[in-house]
């Protein structure tokens, strides 16, 4: 990426990393990425006591706004809610002079233990993953933010081989390098 | 053979009888001495052997004070020890320099005998105080500073008496006195002077470039006896060296405890020669008491009861003279008196080193009535403690201070903080920073002063006196904190506060977990084991360096601890002090299942916690 293109922040979220080879394998590939920053909040905050002094000063030299993170109960991992809550500040993030995070990108890159067709009207989740971000999307819309279409990796089980950890470690490089590109 | 059967079996039947009695170990050994010695039952045949074996309890014990005494507490010290000691070596000296004149007795024996019963027991006083607990008190901590002067004394008192001119010439008897005997029987004082310079210069010598690593090398070895053996050897050896330079033995071996003093494998050295002295001294004891001469005693009655009546009485009214002059409290003083008050071990030593200067005879009645002396010494110390001070007299080094007066505000505290060490700092800082105010009490000056420092107020006072805590407003506090080190007063304050507020909170720190049951079976509401949450976060800092996620560790650490502090609270309801052996089981099996469980989640993929962690399994 060159040094004018917009700069990515990868909020990741994983209480148990070593339960899952997904999320490791797409944190791998987000780490070594040029100028991306990749930041693990449960390696940084294992007590939920976040430093929103810090974390918004990330933000604000950031363009756009990654949440890495299983899908858990159709939402993010507790520690994602506890970030919500305490960086999003009123007068900092919305409200009057509220405008700190305006015009930036946010995005999620999850992935689900149930398969695609799961998630749709006629499916056992009955909407889609699109519909259950609403709050998410919402949050964005109230900073100002854009919010983009989630990169997913459904049933995360089903990769096993190298093979299949390289195919979607290729996948979500592309997704981040296409989102620097915009 | 027999005579070891015999010693054996009076230390295990007299000694636990005379410790029921309330008149402690020391006093037991010594009757046993007298009951199966030749003057009793006679069942002891020879003591001159035992005897031998068990001057080695006094070399060790001399050995494990050399060890103790680091820069840093002899720095402390440095007024009693030298003020106090050397007023109270001279000034022995020379009062029984003045009563052998007064007797008639020429000045070199006069001289002699000052000096001989200048000093004191260290080997009764020492265990007899410390089993009493009165080690740190004032008067105990004084004592021992004399002590310790006076076994510094030794040297230049036994470099003395050979260079005074004899007054008989007395042909050593054939068995001869270990110490007398040696490699200066013909030389002249130069000589004398150059061997004795060259033996403590060879163990120091010795001690600083030899024996650390040569305990490394044995320490690495691993094996358990050699370095025992090791010890033992350097016990023996720096005695031997001594006596063959016609030094005391256990001058030896002090040297050479002074010497590993700040070594790393000094704790190792204590904790091997420990059991050793512990029974040689025993022994020592034994064969003092043995070495009673009853046929004597009533043959000169008189004379050994006026030697003893001097000696204890003497001493006595001197050593309460000076503690008082440096301003000790009377209790105190009285205590450091009748602690003192009696010959020691070291007597023996020079009386082996004054023929020529002493007839035999005198020589006789001098080690009797100084043995004597020493029998009485704890009994008379055990009478001093009971009738001469009460509970409340008996004041730490720090006490000798009054109790501040504390403020009236500061009365209404919610919380009452006892120990402003470094548990009880962190605590009140942590209370503080939650805005919550605390009432300070500390008995250490020193650490007033340094907390002060930091803007942290404390109140000098005893913790453990009650009406010191009522002036403190313990009946305003909302909850009591007891955040000092010793055990048994934690245990003592919460009796008693528990007595007079049952309803106030307490919260306290333990020591260990036996501690801890002990604590909860005494009715604290909460405790924490003074070293268990910093163990805990060490292990996390750890195990995070490894590369395990700080997540997955801080959780299991918050498990650990809970079911830490959990087990703590079940296991002090099964606990009873009585029945050790299967409640020693019952801990092992906890500490298993706890690692078990945390283990599962190590081992196995498919973890046994935190389920919801995972994608489902058929999504």
């Amino acid at each position: 990426m060159s040094p004018t293109s917009p700069k990515i922040l990868v909020l990741f979220a994983h209480p148990a990393i070593h339960k899952s080879k997904v999320n490791r394998a797409l944190a791998q590939e987000a780490v070594e990425i040029n100028g991306l920053t990749f930041h693990d909040l449960y390696e940084n905050y294992p007590d939920f006591v976040i430093d929103v002094r810090k974390e918004q000063m990330l933000l604000e030299a950031h363009d756009i706004i990654v949440f890495q993170h299983p899908f858990y109960w159709y939402s993010t991992p507790a520690i994602i809610k506890e970030w919500l809550d305490l960086v999003l500040e009123y007068g900092w993030a919305y409200g009057p002079g509220g405008e700190k995070l305006e015009s930036k990108k946010w995005v999620h890159a999850i992935s689900t233990g149930g398969p695609e067709k799961a998630y749709s009207k006629d499916g056992y989740n009955r909407f889609t993953i699109r519909e259950l971000m609403a709050p998410l999307e919402q949050s964005a819309n109230l900073c100002g933010m854009e919010f983009l279409d989630p990169f997913v990796v459904h049933q995360a089980l089903k990769y096993q081989t190298d093979q299949d950890f390289r195919e979607i470690r290729k996948r979500y490089r592309s997704f981040l390098e296409g989102l620097a590109g915009r | 053979m027999k005579d070891f059967l015999v010693v054996l079996a009076s230390m295990v039947l007299v000694v636990p009888i005379a410790k029921r009695l309330g008149l402690g170990s020391v006093l037991g050994y010594l009757i046993a001495g007298v009951l199966i010695g030749p003057s009793g039952l006679g069942l002891l045949g020879q003591t001159e052997q035992a005897a031998h074996l068990a001057e080695f309890g006094v070399i060790m014990m001399l050995l494990l004070i050399g060890l103790e005494l680091n820069p840093k507490l002899l720095w402390k010290l440095r007024g009693p020890i030298f003020g106090l000691g050397s007023l109270q070596v001279l000034g022995t000296a020379a009062l029984f320099f003045l009563l052998s004149l007064g007797l008639g007795l020429p000045w070199q024996s006069a001289v002699a005998i000052g000096l001989i019963v200048s000093s004191s027991s260290t080997a009764v006083v020492l265990p007899t105080l410390q089993e009493r607990g009165y080690a740190k008190s004032v008067g105990g901590e004084r004592a021992f500073s004399v002590l310790l002067f006076q076994d510094m004394a030794v040297i230049p008192v036994l470099a003395i008496l050979p260079l005074l001119p004899k007054i008989v010439r007395i042909e050593l008897p054939p068995e001869g006195n270990v110490h007398a005997a040696g490699a200066l029987q013909n030389q002249g004082p130069a000589v004398k002077a150059l061997l004795i310079l060259g033996a403590v210069v060879a163990v120091v010598a010795t001690g600083r470039l030899a024996l650390r690593p040569l305990f490394a090398l044995i320490g690495r070895l691993k094996i358990r006896e050699t370095f025992t053996a090791l010890a033992l050897l350097i016990v023996m050896a720096s005695a031997a060296l001594m006596s063959w330079v016609g030094l005391s033995p256990a001058l030896g071996a002090f040297l050479a405890g002074v010497v590993l003093a700040d070594s790393e494998y000094r704790h190792q050295i204590e904790a091997d020669i420990e059991p050793f002295k512990g029974l040689l001294l025993g022994l020592f004891f034994i064969t003092v008491g043995a070495g009673i001469p009853i046929d004597l005693i009533q043959t000169y009655p008189l004379t050994v009861l006026g030697w003893v009546a001097a000696i204890v009485i003497g001493k006595g009214i001197l050593l309460y003279a000076l503690a008082r002059m440096v301003r000790t409290p009377a209790p105190e003083s009285l205590l450091f008196a009748a602690s003192l008050a009696q010959g020691g071990e070291f007597a023996f030593v020079i009386i082996g080193q004054t023929s020529g200067l002493l007839l035999p005879s005198q020589a006789q009645v001098l080690t009797t009535s100084i043995a004597v002396s020493m029998a009485l010494a704890p009994l008379l110390i055990q009478l001093t403690i009971r009738y001469g001070m009460s509970r409340l007299d008996c004041q730490t080094p720090q006490e000798a201070r009054k109790p501040d007066h504390i403020d009236a505000v500061e009365r209404e505290n919610p919380v009452l903080v006892i120990g402003i060490g470094r548990f009880g700092q962190t605590l009140t800082r942590f209370m503080n920073a939650n805005g919550i105010k605390c009432t300070v009490l500390d008995i250490d000056s020193e650490q007033i002063e340094l907390t002060a420092r930091f803007q942290m107020k404390a109140y000098f006072g005893d913790g453990s006196n009650m009406d010191l805590l009522k002036a403190a407003g313990i009946e305003h506090a909302r909850a009591l904190v007891i955040a000092i080190d010793e055990p048994e007063t934690t245990l003592r304050i919460v009796e008693e506060v528990k007595k007079s507020y049952p309803r106030l909170k307490i919260f306290s720190r333990s020591y260990d977990r036996v501690h801890a049951y002990k604590l909860i079976h005494h009715g604290v509401d909460q405790v924490a084991i003074e070293t268990s949450g910093s163990a805990i976060f060490l292990g996390t800092e750890v195990l995070k360096s490894l590369g395990l996620a700080s997540a997955r560790v801080f959780r299991k650490a918050q498990i650990f601890q809970k079911k830490n502090q959990q087990s703590i609270l079940d296991l002090a309801k099964r606990f009873h002090e009585d029945d050790r052996e299967s409640f020693i089981n019952t801990t092992r099996e906890y500490a298993q299942q706890l690692e078990a469980m945390l283990l599962s989640d190590q081992t196995q993929m498919q973890d046994q916690t935190d389920h919801g962690w995972e994608p489902a399994p058929r999504g």
